[in-house]
């Protein structure tokens, strides 16, 4: 069941303080609770934070998910960034970079969420996340893959409202229950090995084969 | 144009050359993006305005017939009181070196401006990169005030703000936010300069004359035992008065900077608390020495045991047992004979830091710092009850609820690092428990993540008060509920 935003500015600006603090609802800080919660709408706008991770072009030839040294390329091919609040990223056509966004979003057991672009900012050929997901118990900030497929560069600026995050009740969770994804705690965008768990299992493909 | 015509023509043109270069640097500049944007817009600014004016004024005198009517030393010298100015500019353009926003903690930065605008009022901060192992501050506006106020142009300097501090952190430290407590100390030379606490401190300095009479005659007395036999010579050729007073020069010296350290040292326990206590030893482990000491930095132990005593009169750990704990290791430690080697300027300027001195230098920080600023012991447990259950749960303390009427509703830097000390020194375990497993089975990688966590809740409690204050200004009401 996806939560108003009336049910959510609750939830966020009154919490329950008898509730342990792993089991609120937590997205900080808010700005303007008014704007991003609107009343009738069921979701929170967040907004584009300071950091970003852009791809570089170098001597690596490819990224290959299951090759032993895939982080030391992953941190060769991308460089971080930090644009202070005031100034801008310009992202160029068929640009790609990692944002992340200024709220940092504590989801309880029970709650899960989903992060999608704003469709003001896909007309202008602004593309916000692809992977949106967030599952329950998960704390930390939210990467954002953003691309420009349009024909003309835009200007982020960070703090601007850029996605919004939809967020529902999970059946069945049980208290404890939480993210196991190492992407927990993420403080800045991150890449991650997405066939870490996954090695094995091409390892045994390959052997059957 | 005669010779000396061409002398003051080729300094001219020279110095024109450099201008131009100095303008294309700062050319350079303008795509670049610093951790301290205000600061280094203020300097930019003030170098492109003095590289101009001299541009003019260069051109000015290139085309001045009059030059010739000067003698040719006097006219040497017009033209070089400007020139000299030309190495000063290119001096303050390479303080924006390392102070890219890449280069720096850039999310310590405007927090960091904040707090050292408390202290210090009309100044402005620089935060840069240097790749020595130790963190430093400059006051640079006094000194470019004073050059220029002796050119042409003394208006020049006054887009500098009354004082503009210079703050280096070490690289290899910019993520250590904990450490980051260590520029508190620097902060307080600002305030002990602009509060004059030399003078409030030293009157109560005695410089042991007596020792120093002593020393003085057994040294000679023993160089004369010493003397050369073919020669007949002393080895180092003093006189009893000439040593005693080359000693006292040097004692007194010593203790006016120690006793300088030492302030610096209890402004910052006043401003910061524990947090400034706990970096020390953290920092001061690496680098130093217990007893070592130099002319002017004073043994660690002595730094340590004044520290000790103030937390120990000001603050209450008893029930807070792995701090206690921790206090009461340190308290042996700190209460041990400082024993500083053969250095004999260092013993006699530790027999001239008495008790008097001591309560002189806790008086004058006392004074020195408002009331409001001051870090105490009902902040302390605030944080410890309020602020690090937030950080231990994973979640950057930003915006919270809490329970204490009257308590600020975003956390402070002073909040976020004491928290952040609490948590290493009493609660990491339960931290290391709510990390994801590869994250949290690794201390080094635990550790890693608590500093990027405060570091997080700066850069957000930063966003979240410039909001606010800018609701404020415009009159908006419906800012955050």
């Amino acid at each position: 069941m996806l939560l108003s935003s009336r049910f959510l500015r609750e939830l966020i600006l009154r919490p329950d303080t008898k509730k342990p603090i792993r089991e609120r609802l937590i997205i900080t800080p808010i700005l303007n609770a008014e704007r991003q919660m609107a009343l009738g709408s069921a979701s929170i706008d967040v907004r584009l934070g300071q950091k970003f991770r852009i791809p570089k072009r170098t001597k690596i030839t490819h990224l290959d998910h299951s090759e032993p040294d895939h982080q030391m390329k992953l941190d060769k091919y991308k460089e971080e960034t930090f644009v202070p609040i005031g100034d801008k990223f310009v992202l160029h056509p068929k640009q790609f970079v990692l944002g992340e966004t200024l709220e940092w979003v504590h989801l309880p057991h029970d709650l899960a969420a989903y992060v999608i672009g704003r469709s003001s900012w896909g007309r202008d050929g602004l593309i916000i996340a692809t992977a949106t997901g967030v599952h329950p118990g998960y704390s930390g900030i939210l990467t954002l893959e953003i691309s420009n497929i349009g024909e003309i560069p835009i200007s982020l600026w960070p703090g601007l409202t850029i996605a919004q995050l939809f967020i529902e009740r999970v059946e069945g969770a049980e208290v404890g229950d939480r993210d196991p994804s190492s992407l927990r705690g993420s403080t800045e965008p991150r890449n991650v090995n997405a066939a870490a768990d996954d090695k094995d299992i091409i390892k045994r493909f390959k052997d059957a084969s | 144009m005669g010779s000396i015509g061409r002398v003051a023509q080729n300094k001219i043109g020279a110095a024109k050359e450099r201008c131009l270069a100095l303008k294309s640097e700062l050319r350079k500049l303008e795509n670049k993006q610093y951790a301290s944007p205000r600061a280094a817009d203020i300097l930019r600014k003030f170098i492109g305005a003095a590289t101009e004016s001299l541009l003019r004024f260069f051109d000015e005198e290139s085309g001045n017939p009059d030059l010739e009517l000067l003698e040719p030393r006097a006219l040497e010298l017009r033209i070089h009181r400007r020139c000299s100015l030309v190495p000063f500019l290119f001096e303050y353009l390479g303080l924006l070196e390392r102070a890219e926003i890449n280069e720096t903690n850039a999310e310590v930065a405007l927090a960091l401006r904040r707090f050292v605008r408390q202290v210090l009022p009309n100044s402005e901060v620089l935060l840069r990169a240097a790749t020595h192992l130790n963190y430093s501050i400059t006051e640079v506006a006094k000194d470019i005030k004073e050059l220029f106020s002796q050119t042409p142009f003394p208006d020049l300097a006054n887009v500098l703000p009354e004082a503009f501090y210079v703050i280096t952190v070490p690289p290899v430290e910019a993520n250590e936010v904990l450490l980051n407590a260590m520029l508190t100390h620097e902060a307080g030379h600002g305030i002990y300069e602009q509060g004059n606490l030399a003078d409030k401190i030293l009157s109560s300095v005695e410089i042991p004359h007596e020792l120093i009479k002593d020393w003085a005659a057994k040294i000679t007395s023993q160089q004369e035992a010493e003397k050369d036999e073919k020669t007949k010579t002393l080895k180092i050729p003093f006189q009893e008065f000439e040593l005693r007073e080359l000693m006292t020069k040097d004692v007194t010296g010593t203790v006016t900077s120690w006793v300088a350290e030492l302030s610096c040292d209890a402004l910052a326990m006043r401003i910061l608390g524990p947090a400034y206590f706990f970096a020390f030893v953290r920092f001061f482990s690496t680098v130093a020495m217990l007893d070592g000491a130099s002319s002017s930095h004073p043994p660690p132990r002595l730094r340590l045991r004044l520290m000790f005593r103030y937390l120990q009169k000001a603050f209450n750990f008893a029930k807070l047992q792995p701090i206690n704990d921790f206090m009461s290791e340190w308290g042996s430690i700190v209460e041990t004979e400082i024993s500083p080697g053969g250095i004999l300027v260092s013993q006699l300027a530790l027999n001239a830091i008495s008790e008097k001195v001591i309560s002189a230098i806790f008086e004058a920080a006392d004074a020195a710092i408002p009331a409001e600023l001051h870090y105490t012991d009902k902040d302390f447990v605030e944080d410890v009850e309020e602020v690090s259950p937030v950080l231990v749960e994973n979640v950057p303390a930003v915006e919270l609820i809490r329970q204490s009427p009257g308590s600020l509703p975003h956390p402070s830097f002073a909040s976020i690092l004491n928290s952040g000390w609490y948590i290493l020194l009493a609660r990491f375990n339960d931290f290391q428990r709510n990390l994801p497993e590869n994250i949290g089975n690794d201390e080094l990688a635990s550790r890693r993540q608590l500093h990027m966590l405060l570091l997080k809740s700066l850069e957000l409690v930063e966003i979240k008060l410039g909001w606010d204050e800018h609701s404020l200004k415009v009159g908006e009401s419906d800012h955050a509920s």
